[in-house]
């Protein structure tokens, strides 16, 4: 079930993933996205909580420091690979948008 | 002025919607939910005002737990970056308060919430209603069958014929609570996919009939006990039936006492249930021990009363006899 849902990503998957490009805990990305999105993307504590723990289950990120409960992560190959599989996903999309409105443009 | 309250709250676990607003309701009135025991919410009193309150869920954790896991505290340090503080929790179930303005909500994607919702009551609410449900299917069973053998003995019997009101009832909620339950289950799968939340309807109604048909059920059966029958039959009754609820109510302070002394949540279980099984089956065999005690007793006091009738009655003859 989890790997089916994993074939494309929700903005708040993506971001939390794009966070974890460098080392990071989880109270650090629930205040990056927002900051990196200006504002417009916000994560709550239990949906990071879920998909963390997820991310680490698909092998997607993996944990790099434990301090008392303060746990790092950082992204994976396999979590690099879906990210960019997204990016992808995303720019087709962008580029179909362009292409129809283009069109119409110069007709 | 009264400082502290406690209620019994009769909201399914899954009902969100339901919870939230009424500990909204209570905050306005100035009474903030503080802690969960035995199904007993307890409020203390705070100042009157509005507050965010999120229900939410954690799959993992168990009523026995002596103590949150780590998991759970750093779920809680999430939850309390964005100025969710714990209300109170049992087993799945986890109350916030947030005083913050417009906070961001502990969940913001509804498929995997939702997802957490079903994982959670997989793990406690859903199996303990089929058991409960399936329990009370073989104990009206087992009377039908003793009805179809003996017809008559329900009519008979004020313990057998509210025994088995109770149980109908038992089967109703627990019919109701799946169903309900599993309805808004696929209902709030389709809403996810479109990107919501699909509120929790309340069936308090339901539960606080219920109960109070099983109270007046119970109360019926006490005056039937206390009205009918030799005067040990019904001491012995009302004394068994008291003393089993007792045990109950025991049971729930043992396991509350173990997990404060930090026992492990399997040892917790096995230790109350143990006592419980061990309090009862004895009480019980106590009960019929001294329940046969008394009726031969009574038997006996019968039997010396029916010997003097007899004597009385033959001096009598005897004093007729001699007269003529």
């Amino acid at each position: 079930m989890a790997r089916a849902k994993f074939q494309t990503l929700t903005e708040q998957m993506f971001y939390t993933l794009l966070c974890l490009k460098e080392e990071c805990c989880g109270m650090d990305i629930l205040d990056r996205i927002p900051s990196m999105t200006g504002q417009r993307v916000s994560i709550g504590s239990g949906t990071l909580y879920t998909l963390l723990e997820q991310f680490l289950e698909e092998g997607m990120i993996r944990e790099t420091k434990v301090e008392g409960r303060r746990r790092s992560y950082i992204l994976t190959e396999s979590g690099r690979q879906m990210l960019e599989k997204e990016y992808e996903r995303l720019c087709a999309q962008a580029e179909d948008y362009r292409r129809i409105f283009r069109e119409e443009e110069s007709r | 002025m009264k400082e502290k309250k406690r209620r019994m709250e009769l909201y399914s676990f899954y009902d969100r919607t339901g919870i939230e607003r009424h500990l909204g309701q209570m905050a306005e009135k100035g009474w903030r939910l503080e802690k969960i025991e035995n199904n007993i919410w307890h409020y203390r009193r705070t100042a009157p005002g509005k507050v965010s309150v999120t229900v939410t869920y954690f799959p993992k954790a168990s009523e026995l737990d002596p103590e949150p896991s780590e998991e759970q505290k750093q779920f809680y340090d999430f939850c309390e970056h964005t100025g969710w503080k714990l209300a109170a929790a049992s087993a799945q179930l986890q109350i916030f308060y947030n005083e913050n303005r417009n906070p961001v909500p502990i969940a913001t994607d509804p498929g995997l919430e939702l997802e957490t919702v079903h994982r959670s009551a997989r793990r406690g609410f859903l199996p303990a209603l089929w058991i409960i449900l399936a329990f009370a299917v073989i104990m009206l069973g087992l009377s039908a069958v003793s009805l179809y053998r003996e017809p008559g003995t329900l009519a008979l019997s004020s313990t057998m014929l509210f025994t088995d009101f109770a149980y109908v009832l038992l089967l109703i909620y627990c019919l109701s609570e799946l169903a309900d339950y599993y309805s808004w289950y696929f209902r709030a799968r389709e809403a996810a996919v479109r990107g919501e939340f699909l509120e929790t309807k309340s069936r308090i109604w339901l539960a606080k009939l219920i109960l109070a048909a099983v109270f007046l059920a119970f109360l019926f059966w006490i005056i039937n006990r206390v009205s009918t029958g030799p005067i040990w039959q019904r001491t012995v009754g009302i004394i068994t039936a008291f003393g089993i609820i007792a045990i109950l109510n025991l049971g729930g302070w043992i396991k509350i006492f173990l997990k404060k002394r930090k026992f492990s949540p399997g040892l917790n279980r096995a230790v109350t249930f143990t006592v419980i099984i061990v309090l009862c089956v004895a009480f019980t065999a106590l009960m019929v021990r001294v329940g046969i005690g008394m009726a031969r007793r009574e038997a006996r006091l019968q039997e010396q009363n029916e010997t003097t009738l007899t004597g009385e009655n033959l001096s009598v003859q005897q004093e007729t006899h001699s007269l003529q």
